[in-house]
Parts: structure tokens; sequence; C-alpha cells
């Protein structure tokens, strides 16, 4: 009969033990032996089982629920790239800190815990940290987020049990409000909420680019210079907000301020109304700006030449409307001097002769019917009229009756003066090369003649006080009314938005710039008047003044001869 | 037979240390690098809390207040001052410098007075040669 295994086992054991053999041959000591190595090792094999479940429970499966624990925390919390400007100044960064957090099940007296934690200056009250912790079934749960050295090592002193610290990174605008709108900001874990860092979220966070940086085309240099220059006309002109983008004629995006505007770095008292983002996202009616779109369709339609005469000698009525100009010069006028005095009932019936249709074409072409291209998310879509009727290219023609966004605006004129070649702003450096083309959105005769008609508006418009000695300034104002509900409020009540839109040189312009006030109010210096060319005209000088000599880097600006000045009878 | 397996015990028992001696060194090494690791990690924590003080401290509002107080006197170019080369050359620019620029450089060296419209003419000819006289205008 085969022996058990057991049994087997330690008589193989014990082999070569001399007592084995000779207790072999006194049955009854062997017995007894017997049974006594088996009771052993089976008392052995007991407690060697016990103990391996024991180590196996404690190495491996709470070990796996820990990193379990800690995988979720870690997921969340990972470092950005920086973003920086055009001259590798930095913008946002992120900065390493320590986090406290909890772990319910191991914290000993909830209570305690709370009130000893609550005394520390700069953390959660006790009820908001008995709350944290009353959960026992959690394993994880913030306390405070970004704490400073001093506080991390008061709570270390303390020595509480299931209290602890975990890395975190703090994400930092080193220059406040001033980016707010183009770069954004980010949530307590990193997450990008609006601007660039909403839309590069993901991939700021990526390993491949963590050494690397997000490099923009913003310039610190100017866009300091238009906050401040932004600002000083709010104030003095009692505006409700304001915005000014500055851009390369090659799409770059050099500047982007829209005030009133919100620090990233403390966002828990802002308004939301300061979040909005007024150049892409607020589609305003841009009133007289858009008579350099009209007289371009005019021009390229080849509906009209700049000698063109066009009767602005009486109002037109269209229903109970009337079409009026603003200090009219009650004469007909040449498509050159209707522009330069921003003459609503030419510019109507300019729209008149080249039609609906023309239009409608055109300003699809200029990217004025959908949403602002650019990197960011926060874009409005244009308010386009449902039906497309005489009257309404008619209005559309002096700037009524279609709303867009400044920044649509400013591509549509970039790229009209750009010589007639379309241009997709961006604001990442870099983009220029991969979203150029040669697509025109007129001919170069015709942005040469609408170049030529800007700098007039300079030289004898409504834009003389943006015009600066010894630079070629193009421009046209526009000031058009806000709507009130269906209308514009009453007469005598009625707010409106200013904006100039411009750039320099003359010739072959390499900056353009559009500027605006919204509801700027008439002061003692403006004699009485709040239109463009009395507050938002001489902010874009002021702020040409201070951009020209580091944008021109040591260039003198030339400037060729006007060439539309035989079509002007200037008063 | 005896001699073999000694040898082969003693191979073993060399061949165990050493692998036990490498273990020891690996252990070592790789606490060492963690050990570098983590301070690569601080340093560019370090780094970039430099980074971010040196451009909070280039803020343009912050050089804009300690030039102001600092360089009174000083104003940013205006676009006025910047000509091109030829209207310079147009320019009675030897009567603008002995009057305007040449009694300032006399204040304040100690040298002896020297002929500045000489020595401003003298200063043009060298930086033309030295460009081999492709100066460009404008």
């Amino acid at each position: 009969m085969a022996e058990p295994l057991l049994r087997k086992l330690f008589r193989s054991l014990f082999d070569g033990f001399a007592l084995w053999r000779h207790a072999k041959s006194h049955s009854v000591v062997m017995k007894a032996l017997r049974a006594r190595v088996l009771f052993s090792g089976a008392c052995g094999i007991v407690i060697f089982f016990v103990i391996t479940y024991r180590l196996a429970d404690i190495m491996i499966i709470s070990n796996v629920r820990t990193q379990e624990q800690r995988t979720y925390a870690s997921e969340e919390i990972v470092q950005k790239a920086d973003i920086v400007d055009r001259n590798g100044e930095l913008i946002a960064t992120s900065l390493t800190t320590a986090s406290c957090y909890a772990d319910p099940s191991v914290v000993l007296d909830i209570d305690e815990t709370a009130e000893i934690l609550s005394k520390i200056e700069g953390m959660p009250s006790a009820e908001k940290i008995k709350f944290k912790l009353s959960d026992k079934n959690k394993h994880f749960v913030w306390i405070a987020r970004h704490v400073t050295p001093n506080i991390q090592e008061k709570i270390m002193d303390l020595g509480l049990p299931g209290i602890k610290f975990q890395k975190d990174y703090k994400r930092i605008y080193i220059h406040g409000n001033l980016f707010a709108h183009t770069i954004g900001y980010c949530d307590i874990d990193g997450v990008g909420m609006c601007g660039l860092e909403r839309c590069y979220s993901d991939k700021l966070k990526e390993k491949s680019v963590l050494d690397k940086k997000l490099v923009t085309t913003l310039d610190l240099r100017i866009q300091s210079i238009i906050y401040e220059e932004l600002k000083k006309a709010i104030d003095k002109y009692n505006a409700k907000g304001g915005n000014v983008i500055l851009m390369k004629t090659n799409g770059e995006i050099l500047a982007m301020v829209s005030l009133p505007d919100f620090d990233p770095n403390n966002l828990k008292k802002v308004k939301i109304e300061n979040m909005f983002n007024r150049n892409t996202l607020g589609a305003f009616e841009q009133g007289s700006i858009m008579k350099i779109l009209n007289v371009a369709i005019a021009l390229d339609s080849g509906s009209a030449r700049p000698g063109s005469v066009f009767d602005a000698s009486e109002p037109i009525k269209i229903g109970r409307y009337k079409v009026t100009d603003f200090k009219g010069k009650h004469r007909p006028l040449t498509l050159a001097e209707a522009f330069v005095y921003s003459s609503n009932i030419a510019c109507a019936k300019m729209a008149q002769v080249f039609g609906t249709n023309v239009q409608r074409k055109y300003m699809q072409h200029f990217g004025m019917l959908g949403k602002p291209e650019i990197e960011i998310l926060e874009c409005g879509h244009s308010i386009v009229p449902a039906c497309w009727t005489e009257t309404t290219g008619m209005t559309i023609s002096y700037g009524y009756g279609l709303a867009t966004t400044p920044l649509q605006l400013l591509t549509a004129v970039t790229s009209i003066v750009n010589d007639g070649i379309k241009i997709h702003p961006t604001l990442l450096s870099g983009q220029r090369g991969k979203r150029s083309t040669s697509e025109r959105v007129v001919s170069s005769e015709t942005s040469e003649l609408v170049r030529e008609l800007m700098r007039a508006v300079v030289c004898f418009g409504t834009g003389k006080k943006a015009a600066l000695a010894g630079v070629g300034i193009i421009g046209k104002t526009g000031t058009a009314y806000k709507t009130k509900g269906k209308g514009y409020g009453a007469a005598g009540n009625r707010q409106r938005i200013t904006t100039f839109i411009g750039g320099f040189p003359k010739d072959k312009p390499q900056y353009m710039m559009l500027a605006s006030l919204d509801d700027p109010q008439a002061t003692s210096e403006t004699f009485g008047y709040a239109t463009a060319g009395w507050n938002i005209a001489p902010t874009a000088r002021h702020i040409f003044e201070r951009i020209v000599p580091i944008l021109s880097n040591g260039k003198p600006q030339h400037e060729s001869p006007l060439k539309v000045a035989k079509y002007l009878k200037l008063d | 037979m005896n001699r073999s397996v000694i040898v082969s015990v003693v191979f073993l028992v060399l061949v165990g240390l050493c692998v036990s001696r490498v273990k020891y060194e690996v252990v070592f090494l790789r606490n060492k690098l963690k050990e570098i690791d983590r301070k690569i990690e601080k340093y560019q924590d370090d780094i970039r809390v430099y980074n971010a003080e040196w451009s909070y401290l280039n803020d343009p509002k912050r050089l804009k207040r300690l030039a102001m107080k600092y360089l009174p006197n000083l104003r940013p170019t205006e676009n006025a001052q910047i000509i091109s080369f030829d209207a310079f050359m147009a320019s009675d620019f030897e009567k603008a410098f002995t009057q305007n620029i040449a009694p300032v450089i006399e204040q304040h060296s100690q040298r002896r007075t020297i002929d500045a419209s000489k020595a401003f003419g003298s200063f043009l000819d060298e930086a033309v040669g030295r460009n081999g006289g492709v100066m460009q205008n404008g």
C-alpha cells in the first residue's frame, strides 16, 4: 500500500537522522514520535499559510488599493508648459506648490483634527474640514490647495494622522490682467477655462511639450502700452469699456486688449461681464468703418471709380426712416469725398449701384458673415440679416444691419489694404506659414486706392486727430449707435460705440489696429462731441506715438504723395 | 572528482559574492539616481521660480515706474527723432553737432578741446569705410 504523501515527505525529511532509523525498530516509540511529528508539521504548515496570507494582504492587496488612490489624486494634477510672448517673455507658468489632503479612514478624531487645522491662518473653517472628513469610507479628500510653505511646515509639525501633502502645480499669470482675455485662465486643477489656456489645455500638459514653450505672437511691450492708453481713454471719456487689436499684416496679432478685464490669478470676485472678450465675442454694428468695405466693393466690382459722383444733397427716405449725413456737405460728392467726409447718403447710393447680391458675395469673401478665425474658442458669430433686401444693403453700406466682431472687421480691412491678399489672424508664432494663402479679396489696384482714401481720411477727414508727424498713418473712424431693444433708444439718450481702424505705413502697411470705446461721453475738451473723431482717434494717435518707434526699429517711415487728392474738394 | 567539486563550490561562492556585490552596487546607484532626479526636479522648480521672478521684475509697468524715478530726464524715442540718412546728410549736421553735442562732450571730458566737426567728419569716413562703402540709405 502506498504510503501517504505527507508521511513520505516527513520520511524523506528525517531520513538522514539516525534517531529515525533507530526508533524504527521500536514500534511504540515510533508511533508516538510519528504522531508528534505529524502534529508539529501540521501546526507549522497552518502558521506558514497564515503568515503567507497576511504578508500577501499587506504587500499586494492593500498596496494595490493605496496605489489606486494615489493614482487617482495625481492624475488630476499635471504640470503645464509655459506660455511666452514673441520675444520669449514669460506670460504664464506653473510653479510647484503643496496641497494638503486627508485620508478620513485614518484620521483618529475628526473634531479635534478639524479644530486644530482651522486655527492655522489660511486654512478652511473647522466646519468645512469636519464636513470633508465626515465620510470615513473615503480615502482621499482635499483640505487646502496650494498652501504656502509656512502653512505646510506648521501642519507637518502637528503630526496629525491621516493629514498629508501632495506636490501640486499652480498656474501663475505673471502680468496679471494684461493678457487676461487672450491667454485666459485655468481652474484649480490646471484645466484651461478660456483663451489659449482652454484651446491648448491638453497640448500644454503633454510630456513631449513640457520642456518646450507655447510661443505666442503677442508682444508684452506693445500690449502694455495699448493697455495703458486704452485705460487712460476709458477714464478720460468715462466710457463703459473698450477694446484694441493690433495685428501685423501677415495675420500675427501683437496685442489684444479688452476692458474691463479680470485678474486670472484671483478669480474669486470677478464679475461675469468682465470676462467678456469684446474683440472676439462681441458682435456689434460697426458704423462708418463699414464704408471701407463698401468703397472696396464699389471699386473692385467696377461699379465706381474714385471720381464717380453720388448725389448727397438730399437725405434718402426708406419707409419711415431717413438716411442722413452727420455734418453733411449737401452737395454731390465724389467717391473719394464720400469716404473722407463719411457720407451715409453717398454710400447707400453706392450700394444701390452694385446691388445686394454683389455686396453679400463680397461680405462672405471678407469673412464678415461667419465667426472669427482664431485659435481661441470664445468667438461670436456675426448677426446677419435674415432677409438681405435692398434697404438692408443700403444700411449695411454705412454700418448698420450687419453686426460683426471687431476681429472679423480688422481681418477684412487688413486683407483689403494688404494688397488685397486675404490674411488669417493667429495668436501662435509659426502659424503664419501654415495658414498663408494667396487668396485675393480685392485687386491690387483696389487695395492701393483704399489705402489712399484711408490716408486722405487721416489728412483731411474725421481721422485728423490720429495723424502722426512723419508716419503715413491710414485710417477710418466710425461711430455707431448701440441697439436697445428693437431700436437704438430715444434721440439724445443713445449709446455709441466709437471705432478707429488704421495702420502704417501707407504704401505698404505693416501693422493694422482697431480701437473701440464703448459709450464714451462728451467732455469740454471734445466741445460736446462724443464721436469717434474726438475720442478714439486721439487715443489711436497716443498709441501710435508710443509703438511706432518700437515697431519701426529705428527705420524712418517714407510716404509717397497722396494720389486721390485730385478727387477731393476740400471745404 | 573532489577537486572539481571544490573548484565548483569556490566558483559558485565567488559568483555569489560578485552577484551580491553587483546587486548592492545597483541598489546604491539606484538610490543615487533617485537623489539626482530629485535634485534635478528641485533645480527645475527653482529655475521656474527664478524665471517667474525675473519676468515679474521686468514687468513694463514696474520698469516705467523705476525709469521715471531714476531716469527723470530721459524720454522714450519719438518718431520725429528718426530720420533717413539722406535727410541727415542734407541737414546742417556739422553746425548742429558743434552747437549741441560738442559742448556736452567737452563738459564731460577732461581732455583738451577737440575740433568737433573734424572729429565727426572722420567718424563718418571711418563708418562708411568700415562698411565697405555700402552704408544703406534710409
